[in-house]
């Protein structure tokens, strides 16, 4: 489904995290929850909500579910024990790396246009 | 898991198939995180099934949850499914509220018990939410609460003394203990702290006042901090030479000195005694919601302001300690247990650590989770009762359905309408539920013992007025949905049948309903008349003395007009003669000066109107909260049998204005304190004469002990002491302690009284004043710090047992009453039903005592089904309460007989009116009809 990747925004700001924590490298569901709760101010994100989330995703094409790198592997079976093999991991697609950069873009062209009309008047850092 | 695997059923099959696993462990790891904490755990689960439920619909429809801009093709999904839901609930929903507003107002009688018994129910259960939810729910107001841990030190070789009951395993530990707790590595930071009553003297101001030595640790981890000024810094933990520095609470700021802002580099003065004077200057306020785990003191000093002399191996210090991160309470233990114990063998001093939710919440849990559960029952007691009207009201409305259905109206509309109805019940009552809570929660936190951590910030905030709407909402729509479904499916047939007289379809139900709130009220009632019982039982316990009439005033001791230096051992006997007599003679005089000065205020004090005996004493006034003892042993026995014994000071007529029983040998007289010539500090010439109390008499000589001699030896020498006379126990603490050990002595060469007792033969609060002003004009030099009297002293010490028995009654109470209610609307339906039947049967012969027993036959069957149906519920519940009863069996058959009496009667009575209207129908009017 070649589709470009203007046509989706904008996000929803709970998708922009998830994209933005995946940027980071592959993660399993529960990593992933846990770091979107700490984004969000320890605001709970449960199991339906999330992986609603995560199938929507994958149905957009944004992310998709990856095989864990062998490092990876063995840091989830040392924190998890046995059970962290059977976990699923998510990454981001090509196409989801290019919706968060174009998110990005339009969130800094808004913020740049708000800094113009001086709504807000920090100095970029 | 297995149940939230079943929730997941509410996802489409391809959904669960990809994600069911990795949600079901997630479920999982959020579990484990709240294991132990029910509250959390039920949150979550409430949570899980809304976001199962939700989500799974949301995903049957294939709405997607990415973009900012739903899809079209998701639009046209979710609007379709909203225009469905407003055509069947929404449309004209106006128009049903306006029509449960009119229910309302047109049948007055049916509104106003509704919304009473509702808000009955709903009120005191939100009033106890308030304080369950401040007390218990809210998390501790310290940082990282869930490390903090106190440190006890432990008297092991205490536990069984009566006098430490109490306190054995709540020890202080030494100074060189807590330095070195701060080094160990288990504890990310220990805070030490003492307390200390002071005078407060500072120009025109004589006071009592807690002070309190602090660390700068302490207040780090109470995590305290300044409006004004500045905390203490850590040198001032050490140093005992720099000047004195005091930090003041917001309270005592604002009540002493104004709130001034220009307080800082002021001076306070403090005295340990009067005559005595330190000045410490003002560095700081704290701000305003600073709270400590041990009330609040007046005034904070830092701690190496306790003089060095205390730094040695003795306890000196309370410790409080936060946990290393990660680190278990046995781990803490293990570290911290080497150090407290120090040089002493593990059966002498040990250690142990609370958490400080622990401590302060422990005791308070269970009995604060069964009153909310009481409130919780009187609710449903409530519903029952609503659910019982609503039933009544539903069969006066069977002909209104039947019009509505046969125009048209489907089945939906009419239940959606029934139930926006009760809806608005609902609201109402609510809204008057938590009108009640608003007023009942200061009563309940006016009648709650002090103790309670949190209290005075129990208030109704949005939290407890959510509680309270939504307790009202969901219990109406529970309650009203029964009848509400029922009343839906009448057919538009029944107009036809002659509806006014045709027994409604569920006398059935309403009869068990009836019952079951019985037998909720009966669980109610039991459980108030065993929490009665315990009070009653706990103050009928002999005290050992009549505390009512009985004023007491503390003061600190005057300063006494010259001062003699006791010599030591070696210094006496190296004196000449000639020294030692004058060295008596001062002593002599000394003494003289100070009883002639006792004296004095109290015939001053016996010279007051419907005053009938006064006496002073010094320390260990009996439930006065500070005890000090010494090692007593009966002359020749072995050391093996020394106890400690409360030593208290006397004046003669002691034992009178106490109201205590004289049992053996005779009373304490002055000429048993004029001896002081032969004092020496290696002992006296002759023993002193004491009194002793009868638990000496039983465990030092074990029989008649006047005439025989107690030994008191310590490093100063040896002490003989005259046994003249046995007087009943007195209790130090509690009512339910063992009988301590009590020693009383004639005011002779330790002179420091600490209490004055006034016995009047009125009210004893009201002659406090007097008191006060006539302890001041005597003498200005004398410091009254407080005046109580005993009864309030004693009160304090079954607050728990007073405020459980006295809620639980009222719990009981209503829930008789609310019974009471049901049973008569029970058997006022039933004789409007059976009006025609019990019409004919007059008209047959029946007699008035007839038609009663009918309707009484029915009433008694809902009776003894509710009693049946209450005992075992009854008997569950009074098996909770076990652990706060006194001297009454959790199954004692007499409460559960008077409780079930007392229920079976009430709900006669009620049913009397009903049947006696009954025995008065007139047949001819009925047959007319």
């Amino acid at each position: 489904m070649p589709r470009h990747a203007r046509d989706v925004l904008p996000l929803k700001p709970l998708v922009f995290q998830a994209l933005l924590v995946l940027a980071d490298g592959d993660r399993h569901g529960w990593s992933l929850v846990q770091e979107l709760q700490r984004r969000h101010g320890g605001k709970r994100l449960l199991p339906g909500n999330l992986y609603r989330l995560l199938n929507s995703m994958t149905a957009e094409g944004l992310i998709e579910v990856v095989e864990p790198s062998k490092r990876e592997r063995v840091q989830a079976a040392a924190d998890t024990g046995a059970n962290a093999e059977r976990r699923r991991y998510f990454g981001l697609t090509t196409f989801g790396r290019d919706v968060a950069r174009a998110e990005a873009h339009r969130l800094e062209a808004l913020v740049d246009e708000s800094r113009r009309k001086r709504l807000i008047t920090a100095r970029p850092r | 898991m297995t149940i939230y695997r079943l929730l997941l059923l509410s996802f489409p099959r391809a959904f669960r198939e990809a994600h069911a696993a990795e949600m079901a462990r997630q479920f999982d790891e959020e579990h484990r995180a709240r294991r132990g904490r029910p509250v959390a755990l039920a949150w979550l689960w409430t949570r899980a099934i809304a976001d199962a439920l939700w989500h799974g619909l949301l995903a049957r429809l294939g709405v997607r949850w990415v973009l900012g801009e739903t899809p079209a093709v998701d639009a046209a999904s979710r609007s379709g499914l909203v225009r469905r839901a407003w055509r069947t609930f929404g449309q004209n929903a106006g128009g049903d509220v306006k029509l449960g507003a009119r229910r309302l107002i047109k049948s007055p009688g049916f509104a106003l018990v509704s919304v009473l018994t509702l808000a009955l129910g709903i009120g005191s259960a939100t009033a106890l939410f308030s304080v369950v939810d401040t007390v218990l729910l809210r998390p501790l107001p310290w940082p990282e609460a869930d490390r903090l841990v106190s440190v006890f030190g432990v008297r092991p070789d205490r536990a069984t003394d009566p006098v430490y009951s109490a306190s054995w395993n709540r020890g202080l530990i030494s100074w060189p203990a807590w330095q070195q707790l701060r080094e160990s590595a288990a504890f990310d930071e220990v805070g030490a702290w003492r307390r200390s009553r002071q005078i407060f003297t500072n120009p025109g101001i004589e006071d009592g006042v807690d002070v309190w030595y602090v660390s700068s640790s302490f207040l780090s981890l109470m995590g305290a901090e300044v409006s004004l000024g500045r905390l203490f810094g850590p040198d001032e933990d050490g140093e005992y030479d720099l000047a004195e520095t005091a930090l003041l609470t917001p309270e005592t700021w604002m009540r002493r000195f104004g709130g001034r802002a220009d307080i800082l580099g002021e001076q306070i003065h403090l005295a340990y005694q009067a005559g005595e004077e330190r000045v410490a200057t003002i560095v700081g306020v704290l701000r305003p919601g600073t709270s400590f785990t041990a009330g609040a003191p007046d005034f904070l000093l830092p701690i190496g302001q306790t003089p060095p002399v205390s730094r040695t191996g003795n306890p000196v210090v309370l410790a409080m300690a936060r946990l290393a991160p990660e680190l278990s309470i046995e781990a803490g233990l293990a570290a911290a247990e080497p150090i407290v114990r120090g040089d002493e063998s593990p059966d002498r001093r040990t250690a142990r650590l609370v958490p400080v939710s622990e401590d302060l919440l422990g005791p308070a849990r269970r009995p604060l989770w069964l009153l909310f559960g009481g409130a919780g029952l009187l609710l449903l007691v409530a519903c029952a009762n609503v659910a019982g009207l609503l039933i009544t009201d539903a069969r006066t409305r069977r002909h209104e359905i039947a019009i509505r259905t046969s125009l048209g109206c489907s089945r939906l509309r009419v239940l959606r309408q029934l139930t926006i109805e009760n809806l608005v019940l609902a609201v109402v009552a609510a809204s008057a539920g938590l009108a009640l809570a608003v007023w009942l929660t200061p009563m309940l936190v006016a009648l709650a013992p002090a103790r309670l951590p949190g209290l005075t910030t129990v208030a109704i905030d949005l939290r407890v007025a959510a509680f309270a709407i939504g307790v009202g909402v969901m219990t109406v729509l529970i309650f009203g949905t029964g009848p509400a479904l029922t009343l839906s499916s009448t057919r538009p047939a029944a107009l036809t049948a002659d509806s006014r007289f045709a027994t409604s379809r569920h006398p059935a139900a309403h009869r068990a309903i009836v019952a079951g709130e019985l037998g909720l009220a009966l669980v109610l009632l039991v459980c108030a008349s065993l929490f009665g019982e315990t009070l009653l039982r706990l103050t009928s316990q002999p005290l050992g003395f009549d505390p009512r009439g009985l004023a007491i005033a503390s003061v600190e001791a005057m300063k006494l007009p010259f001062e003699v230096q006791v010599p030591t051992a070696e210094q006496y006997q190296s004196m000449s003669q000639v020294e030692r007599v004058a060295h008596h003679d001062a002593h002599f005089r000394r003494v003289q000066a100070t009883w002639m000065h006792t004296a004095g205020v109290i015939e001053r004090l016996e010279a007051l109107p419907g005053v009938s005996s006064a006496a002073a004493q010094g320390l260990n006034l009996p439930f006065g909260g500070r005890t000090n003892v010494a090692l007593y042993r009966a002359e020749y026995a072995p050391v093996s049998e020394e106890l400690s014994v409360l030593t208290q000071v006397v004046t003669e007529g002691y034992f009178e204005t106490m109201g205590m029983q004289m049992l053996r040998g005779r009373s304490l007289v002055a000429a048993d304190r004029l001896e002081p010539i032969g004092i020496t500090a290696a002992g006296r010439a002759s023993p002193t004469p004491v009194v002793i109390s009868r638990a000496v008499e039983q465990r030092l000589f074990g029989g008649e002990a006047v005439g025989k001699r107690l030994l008191r030896e310590n490093p100063g020498g040896r002490f003989l002491y005259d046994v003249i006379g046995v007087v009943s126990s007195v209790r130090h603490r509690a009512f339910t302690e063992d009988e301590p050990l009590r020693l009383y002595v004639l005011d002779t060469s330790i002179l420091t009284i600490h209490h004055l007792l006034v016995r009047t033969s009125g009210d004893a609060a009201a002659i406090l004043p007097a008191v006060r002003q006539t302890i001041r004009d005597y003498d200005p030099n004398m410091v009254v710090t407080s005046t109580t009297t005993m009864e309030e002293l004693v009160g304090e010490t079954i607050a728990h047992e007073r405020f459980r028995a006295r809620l639980s009654a009222a719990f009981g109470g209503a829930a008789l009453l609310l019974a009471a209610v049901g049973i008569y609307s029970l058997a006022a339906r039933r004789v409007a039903e059976r009006r025609r039947e019990i019409g004919v049967r007059v008209a047959l012969g029946a007699r008035p005592a007839h038609v009663r027993k009918l309707v009484l036959r029915e009433t008694l069957l809902a009776i003894v089904v509710g009693l049946a149906l209450g005992l075992p519920a009854a008997l569950a519940a009074s098996q909770l309460t076990s652990a706060l009863l006194f001297e009454v069996s959790p199954t004692s058959p007499r409460v559960f007989a008077a409780a079930a009496a007392v229920l079976a009667v009430a709900a006669l009575a009620a049913s009397v009116l009903p049947a006696a209207r009954a025995s008065r129908i007139d047949p001819m009017l009925v047959l007319r009809e």
